[in-house]
């Protein structure tokens, strides 16, 4: 179950038109955090296992660097062994400026929100059809001054 | 900031078993089989330790490094190192080694996918990630061990995963 192809098409693009006044420097960098995120499995005959976090970041600081970048959010399933999948993510993408010198930190520029669901279930053997999907379409982004948080990395979250 | 382009594509994929290739020791068929490996898929992947020895419960750094083999630009799919790379450890057995409680986690949540990259990678162009195996498996016990990771790379011109292998490292782990 996944969110466009990162290899083709990704689900989201983002990408940054920044105009830096004469006589200035400074680089760019994106940070993305994970408002929430419930993922649950249903094994073939077993109970539920759910994955969930909130304001957790979304795996690397910083998520990116360049123009651009993009995901493509997806949970995988062994398509034999399980019976029903789910996603249901929102997240949170700034845009951070760091000017040069000693001290200089990346402060926030711009921020968008964004999310996408899914689910799925098992119709026959291993074969599978995408029951419910829905996704943010063009969000609209913003000026920010609030820095990301987050509490943990979501690598450190287990289905349970 | 622009949100360049949203896509609306939700997909429900299978999660395929794709047979590793053969093993990339110096034999002819298994450089027949990753020379074949490599032309599909258009990159190269490769394992370097900064050392052979390390003291048991310090870091063990490996550099993992994937070239892209082609004349044209291709697109790489990139989580993070520790997922990217599958790495196995094996002890002088070849008994497989314990996972850490790190490695646990990252192993039982494979499937779990948040940061999902596409990134183009020019001819030539070689990416280095580094990564501290001690961090995934336990190699406190002095002695020598076997790594080595593999890599589900997409085939060129075509939908279908392949796992590409590095070469394996002997890594010895002294007291």
């Amino acid at each position: 179950l996944h969110f466009g192809n990162p290899a083709t098409t990704p689900g989201i693009t983002f990408s940054r038109s920044i105009t830096v006044p004469s006589g200035f420097t400074g680089e760019t960098q994106w940070v993305q955090v994970i408002d929430s995120t419930t993922r649950t499995l249903t094994p073939n005959g077993g109970s539920m296992l759910t994955l969930q976090g909130s304001g957790v970041l979304d795996t690397t600081y910083p998520y990116a660097l360049g123009s651009s970048t993009n995901d493509s959010p997806g949970q995988g399933v062994n398509p034999c062994d399980f019976s029903d999948v789910s996603a249901n993510d929102s997240f949170s993408m700034w845009l951070m400026f760091k000017p040069p010198g000693t001290g200089s930190i990346f402060v926030p520029l711009r921020k968008v929100n964004w999310s996408w669901s899914g689910s799925g279930g098992r119709i026959s053997a291993c074969n599978w059809i995408l029951s419910t999907s829905n996704h943010s379409t063009n969000p609209t982004d913003a000026d920010s001054t609030d820095f990301p948080t987050w509490s943990t990395n979501v690598t450190s979250l287990t289905f349970h | 900031m622009r949100i360049r382009k949203i896509v609306p594509l939700l997909v429900l994929g299978v999660v395929l078993n794709i047979p590793m290739p053969a093993s990339s020791h110096n034999s002819g068929s298994a450089n027949f089989v990753e020379k074949k490996v490599v032309y599909s898929t258009g990159f190269r992947i490769s394992a370097l330790a900064k050392t052979n020895q390390h003291k048991a419960r310090e870091p063990i750094l490996v550099d993992f490094l994937i070239q892209n083999v082609t004349k044209k630009t291709l697109t790489l799919v990139e989580t993070f190192p520790e997922r990217d790379y599958e790495i196995e450890a094996k002890n002088s057995q070849g008994e497989l080694v314990r996972l850490t409680a790190r490695g646990e986690t990252l192993r039982n949540n494979k499937g779990a996918n948040f940061r999902v990259v596409g990134s183009k990678v020019k001819p030539g162009e070689q990416r280095k990630d580094t990564i501290d195996v001690a961090q995934l498996y336990d190699l406190s016990a002095p002695g020598v061990y076997y790594l080595r990771a593999s890599r589900r790379i997409q085939k060129l011109n075509s939908d279908s995963w392949v796992g590409v292998e590095t070469n394996t490292l002997t890594i010895t782990v002294v007291p």
